[in-house]
Formats: structure tokens, sequence, C-alpha cells
């Protein structure tokens, strides 16, 4: 059922098993699962649908000052957090989500020596027993994530050295909006409330501070309520987490779980930028597209596998660089995608490819990607790169998309600032810290790029002028120019074996707490390089059958 | 038509210096004229516009490249005949045999931001300064 906390008497009380703070993602895929069973579950979340006073509740405190900022490390401005970097309403951030899915890679998961505090302590199998299901949730195909994909349509991707770089493949939910999808069932459902307008704002533990007692909710219209449950999953996103654990800290006082002063801290986002551009000599729909963008350009061709009718896969790749690669570099990961718009075909280089393919029909087909096709279009390329350069839309130019992994780092955290939300709560501080590591994760691309494409005859890569050695004093005091977050926020309540090294452990629980878990990316160790969704949701299916076992025992 | 020679020689050279100085003078002693039959066939692949001419020089001028343009002539042009029997085809095919197996394995000449293969650096390199001759 579906109840309004507004319009509730003024301190109303909910007795259930399970208390899930959060109906994004993660926390409607926990809630989902106790459908029908004999256990009582509470949703509670902040709106119903959007509104401005809600959604400003996420609004961010001060960031710190980046005038004096030489390098990456002294910190990158991160952008409002009320703004486009997510949502407060019911379905969470699946509201503005784009649908790219992909699971993580054993690799991601594992202990790398080169990437300081990586090795998540759940093994990739365990993981993966979770994906199918999240899959269906996520609304995608079957659970395939190697060429198969494209078996059966005319689309085809490149033979790279897989010493170098391998291809990865993304599957594309509709995307599945979770509180429109989701929600008619959780309001049908006799034994789940979904409580709106509910804004948790303290999570009271018991004196000892071993379990959490209650949960206090507010509206904006100043209505309280208190919900008692026998176990708590946090599940608000990779900000709110880590908030709402620091500003509940009138019985531990540095905040639920902190006692290790981890909460908060590692925050790890994917860095989105163009690491160069490329010169195809070749027609580019030939293959490109399979690295591209959906656009209406190209939707149905050769992106979408029919042969899973009356459910047609859309898929896509992304180039990243091999675990051998990453090793040798001491680097994360990327997945690389060729961003254009294949369809004009009006001017430009457009027009070159045109020449291209007269000049080389009927020229050995080794021939049609050597360096003479390429400085042919030199001149008519250096405009675009150009425009590239200065961070303008290059129209016809093929860009080299990365998205790359942020390595952990403890000096990037979500703090408590001294302001205060409408109801009273501390707002999120945000203090984004990247490394040269995560420099030389982008910068590692270009080479491994042109080498690849050079090989095989497709084009040359033009580098990205920020990845000079020598460039970053361009950027001085403003790197937010070159890099852009994801938004994909992560690791703030990280997993970990040992408290001293994390905030939630294996099966996410708190440490120390016994009836307190976290659901959502917060608990990602390290992010990888695809997107998080079906991670999120996977783990949360993990969660939810963890704890249904639990409350039942 | 040999004093007509000596008189481009010369003149080449004469062109080059303010601009190439070191190049020019090695490519008057350590490679063939511009006569060569393989030299003219690079020339005819090459295109000459503004901005291969550009790339060009920024090779023939980066740093590391000391055995330029001896070593680049060798390694171009080592393989093949200097009878002039070199055709275009020709070494068209074989310009994009050397430059896949210097991506393979790593031997790439950045330039301007170009990550381009040794052996097409070479190539890009040699024409300029023949041509600036």
């Amino acid at each position: 059922m579906f109840l309004d906390l507004r319009k509730l008497p003024d301190d109303h009380r909910i007795d259930c098993d399970l208390c899930i703070i959060g109906g994004g993602p993660a926390g409607i895929a926990i809630a989902r699962e106790y459908i029908g069973t004999d256990l009582k579950v509470c949703l509670v979340e902040s709106a119903e649908e959007y509104d401005d006073p809600s959604q400003n509740l996420y609004a961010g405190a001060p960031q710190p000052s980046r005038k004096r900022a030489r390098s990456i490390r002294d910190g990158v401005h991160y952008g409002a957090l009320a703004l486009h970097s997510r949502l407060r309403h019911f379905g969470g951030s699946s509201n503005h989500w784009g649908g790219y899915c992909a699971p993580l890679a054993p690799e991601d998961l594992a202990k790398r020596d080169w990437i300081p505090d990586s090795g998540w302590p759940i093994d990739w199998r365990e993981l993966r027993r979770y994906y199918p299901r999240a899959q269906r949730l996520c609304e995608l195909g079957p659970y395939l994530y190697d060429d198969t994909l494209w078996r059966g349509t005319d689309a085809n991707a490149y033979a790279f050295d897989t010493a170098k770089l391998v291809n990865r493949f993304y599957q594309f939910s509709p995307p599945t909006r979770f509180g429109d999808r989701y929600g008619d069932a959780l309001k049908a459902a006799a034994n789940v409330t979904v409580l709106f307008h509910a804004n948790a704002t303290q999570i009271a533990l018991a004196a000892n501070a071993a379990s959490a007692d209650a949960l206090t909710v507010k509206s904006l219209s100043g209505k309280y309520g208190r919900i008692q449950a026998r176990h708590f999953v946090l599940a608000c996103g990779g900000i709110e987490n880590a908030r709402l654990l620091l500003a509940s800290n009138s019985v531990a006082t540095a905040g639920i779980g902190n006692t290790r002063d981890i909460v908060g801290r590692y925050f790890m986002d994917h860095l989105y930028d163009s690491v160069g551009s490329l010169l195809v000599s070749e027609r580019p729909a030939r293959f490109l597209s399979l690295y591209g963008e959906i656009t209406p350009a190209n939707a149905g061709h050769p992106l979408v596998n029919s042969r899973y009718a009356p459910d047609p896969v859309m898929f896509q790749a992304a180039i990243s660089p091999s675990a051998a690669v990453q090793q040798r570099n001491r680097t994360g990961g990327v997945a690389l995608f060729i961003r254009g718009d294949w369809s004009r075909t009006d001017e430009g280089v457009s027009a070159v490819y045109e020449a291209i393919e007269s000049d080389t029909a009927g020229a050995p087909e080794n021939q049609a990607g050597s360096l003479l096709n390429i400085l042919r279009n030199l001149n008519t390329a250096l405009p675009e790169i150009k425009s590239v350069v200065q961070g303008k839309k290059a129209e016809h130019l093929p860009v080299l998309f990365a998205i790359a992994e942020q390595a952990p780092n403890r000096l990037s955290r979500i703090t408590l600032g001294s302001e205060k939300d409408a109801l009273g709560s501390p707002r999120a501080r945000i203090d984004w810290r990247l490394s040269e590591q995560d420099r030389r994760t982008f910068a590692q691309m270009p080479e491994l790029l042109a080498g690849e494409f050079g090989r095989l005859g497709i084009g040359r890569v033009h580098k990205a002028v920020w990845l000079d050695d020598e460039a970053p004093y361009l950027y001085r005091g403003d790197f937010s120019r070159i890099l852009e977050p994801g938004r994909h926020h992560s690791g703030t309540t990280r997993m970990a074996h040992d408290p001293a090294r994390g905030v939630v452990d294996a099966d996410c629980q708190v440490f120390g707490v016994s009836n307190l878990s976290v659901a959502g990316s917060s608990v990602f160790p390290t992010i990888g390089s695809a997107n998080p969704t079906l991670t999120i949701v996977a783990l949360a299916l993990r969660l939810a059958d963890h704890l249904k076992t639990r409350l039942r025992g | 038509m040999n004093k007509r020679r000596t008189f481009l020689g010369f003149l080449t050279s004469a062109v080059i210096l303010p601009v190439l100085p070191a190049r020019a003078k090695a490519l008057r002693s350590e490679t063939p004229p511009p006569t060569d039959a393989r030299i003219r066939t690079l020339l005819d692949l090459i295109p000459d516009d503004r901005a291969t001419r550009r790339l060009g020089r920024v090779i023939a001028e980066l740093p590391g490249r000391q055995d330029f343009p001896a070593g680049a002539f060798t390694r171009l042009f080592g393989d093949l005949p200097p009878d002039g029997t070199v055709s275009a085809d020709h070494l068209r095919r074989h310009m994009d045999t050397l430059s896949r197996a210097d991506f393979e394995t790593g031997r790439t000449v950045s330039a301007s931001g170009w990550i381009l293969a040794r052996s097409e650096a070479d190539a890009i390199a040699l024409a300029t300064i023949y041509r600036s001759a």
C-alpha cells in the first residue's frame, strides 16, 4: 500500500520486519522480493513524483575552494549535487537513467597490487549468480555479454589483439523507471508499505550502539514519523547513505559505523572525457556504430538483435584495455566509445569518406587503411580537431570518448557541511580528489588505440591535448574543464573483510551494528568501468536473499 | 642536365638551410638526390598540402631522431631496388606493410597530436624536406 506521511497523524509509528530507506533501484529491488511473503516491509521515500522542494534537500554544502589547485590531486569541482546528479523521488535516479548496463569484470573485483585499497571481499562468481535476475528487473535480454550478442546481425567488432585491447559489451534497458515499472506491484502488496514524503533524518541506535532501534522521518510540511523494524536497509545512494550515517550521531558521536573514520571517504565516480579523435580510413558505418551512440540515425541497425524477439536485445560494444595492460601500466579500467553522428553526409569529413570510398574502390583490401588515405584528409580534419581541442563539439570527426575508473582515494570524501537543509539536517559537502594514476588511466588509451587502429588499418588517432605530459598547466585551477563526473556516486560505505578497511562486511552489514545494512554503489570498494546500475540491482537482490533467510531464522 | 641538377642541389640547400639546417645538411650528404626513382615515387604518393608539410616539419625536428634522414631512408627503402623499378603501387603496399608492423610492435611517433607509425612519420618527413628543397 502507499501512504503519505503528510496525511497521517503526527508522530505516526510503523512497526515492521524490514525498513528500507530509499526507493531507487536498490530499495525497490529489495522490496519487490518480499511481496507476498510473511514479512512486513516498509519502504520510506521522499516525494512520489518530482517536486523542487524535495529535490532541494539534495543540495550540497559549498565545495572547497579550488583557486590554489595545482594538480588534480588538489581536487576537482564536482558540480551541483541537487542538479542533474541524482533524483529524490520514487524510482530515484532511475528516473533519468540512460539505461547502460554491463556487469563488472572479474578483474574489477580483484585485488590489484597497483590500485590502492582495491579488492572486493566477495568473489566475482558470487556476484555473477545475481546478474541474470538483475537483468530481468532492468528489462534486459538474456545474460549475454560476448560476441554472441550480434550473431544474426550484420554487425561485427574489430579483431583486436586481446593482449592489448578487448571488446566489452553493453545491453540497454528501455530504460526501466523503477518507480513507474514496479510501483503498482508494491502498492497492491498487502505486506509492503511505501511511505511517501518521509524523509529519513536520523537512525536511532540502541544505547550500546550495537543495533538500530528506529528511523525518524519528517515531511516538509512538518509531520514526524517513526519506523521501528527488526532490520534496516539504507538504500539512498552513494552520497546520502554516507550523509545519513554521519548525521545519525546522537549515540555514536562520529556517526554510525564510523569509529574508523571511513564513512564518506573513498568517494569515487567514473571520469568522462575525450582522449582524442579518430581519422578513419574507411566508411564508418561498416563497424564504428557498434562502438557508438544509439542515435535515430542508426537505431535498429545494427545495434538491435531481433533474434531475441519479441524483446530484441539492444546492445553496443566498448573498447577496454586488457587486464594485462592495466597491470603493466598500473592503471584502472576504461570503457571507450567512438562517438559521432554518422548520418551527416553533406560536408567535412563525411565528404572525405565518400572520396575515400571512390578512391579505394577496386584497390586491394589492405590499402583501405593506408597512411595515404589518412594524409589526404588531414587538411579537412584539422578544423575539426581544433574544435575538439577548444572543447567544442566536433560535427564530423569521430571522438574517442572514455569512461575511466577512478581509483579509491581516501582523501576523496563526503562530509557534513555546517549548512542545514529545510528539515534541519546538515548538507553533504563533497571534496572530490583524483590522482595522477587516474590521469594515467586515461593517458594510456591513445597509444593503445593508435597501435591497434593502425595495425588493423582502421585509421589514425589524434591525442587530446590535455593528455600531453606538459598540458595540465593549461588548465591550472580549472580542472572541471577537463573531467566530467559520470555521477555514479560510489565507495562511501565501502565493503571489506575488516572494519579497519571498510564500513560494511561482505554481506553489506554495517560493522558493529547488527541490524543495519547498506545497499547501492556506496558499498563498491572499486568502481570498474561499467555503468553501475546492473551491479547495484544484483547486490540488492543478494542482500534481499540474505536478509530473508536471516529474518525468518 | 648535370649542371642543372647541381644547381638545383645548391638551391635546395640554400632554401632549406634557414629552416632545417642540420637536417638539410644531412639530407645532402647522407641520402640520394631527389632524382632517385624511389624518392620520386615517394613524392608522387605523399600529398603536397599545407597540413602534411607542417606535420613533416614537426617530425623532422623531433628530438631523439638523430639518425634522420639517413636512418629514415634506409628503413623505408632499404629493401627496395634503387634502379627505378619501384612502382607507386609497390611503394604503397610496402609502406602499408611497414606501418602495420610498426603499430604492432609499438614503434610509433607522436607529432602535433598524431600518433603515427615510425615508417609513415619517416615518409612524411622525408617528403617534406625533399620538397622544401
